[in-house]
């Protein structure tokens, strides 16, 4: 299906630097978020918006320029198959 | 460029792994672009026992991705037994690399899915070396 398509880098502004990027907090969310989508501020801090779908939550958080969105999972181990 | 391992926790508390060790995941932010052209950022796992990077169907509403009806085919490890998938292409940037890419990516109608970069293209992309024992992972773009 995609077998002419082009993949891969289209643009890289930035390049490497020799920083480590810290990992996101994510302490702000609840037990009832599980299994709904969310929008935070962009430092995690805040929450903006929890809905059923990505796009009620994106339409709620619409006046925020800068969000995190996600599904919120269920505390579990997670594998992938082997065989 | 370096990144912080992500604790594994949730609302329901931090995970633990068998030695009582907080889990912690390779987590990449991404910069999306939604159907009305507002950016907004994702959160991905790096997974390299994924073949192809696999997505919540929902992203492809809300990026405007169209998904080829044809071009569906089944797959395991995200549920109970075959789990139907759409392919589609997945546009992305690394927020913190400052790096534009698309991604074949089959995207899954299921509970259990954020976003997990797979192997296909991605891994090709980048050289990605897990740093566990001292809490980070390296991204290091490939020239070719």
């Amino acid at each position: 299906m995609y077998k002419n398509q082009i993949f891969g880098i289209i643009h890289n502004m930035k390049g490497s630097r020799n920083t480590i990027v810290k990992s996101p907090d994510l302490s702000v969310l609840k037990a009832e978020y599980v299994g709904k989508w969310v929008a935070l501020s962009s430092n995690y801090k805040k929450l903006l918006a929890v809905g059923e779908t990505l796009s009620a939550v994106l339409r709620k958080a619409a006046h925020t320029p800068h969000k995190v969105v996600l599904k919120v999972l269920p505390n579990l181990g997670y594998a992938p198959n082997v065989r | 460029m370096k990144f912080r391992y992500t604790i594994a926790s949730s609302p329901q508390g931090t995970l633990f792994d068998s030695r009582g060790k907080m889990v912690k995941r390779p987590v990449l932010s991404l910069l999306l672009k939604g159907k009305l052209g507002e950016e907004f950022e994702a959160l991905a796992v790096i997974d390299s026992g994924a073949d192809t990077t696999t997505l919540n169907i929902q992203y492809a509403e809300a990026l405007g991705i169209s998904l080829d009806k044809e071009a569906k085919k089944d797959i395991i490890g995200v549920g109970s037994g075959r789990v139907p998938v759409h392919t589609g292409i997945f546009p992305f940037k690394i927020k913190e690399m400052g790096i534009d890419l698309e991604v074949p990516a089959w995207f899954v109608d299921s509970e259990n899915v954020n976003i997990l970069l797979g192997q296909e293209v991605f891994f090709d992309m980048f050289k990605i070396r897990f740093e566990k024992d001292h809490d980070a992972f390296e991204l290091v773009e490939v020239k070719k």
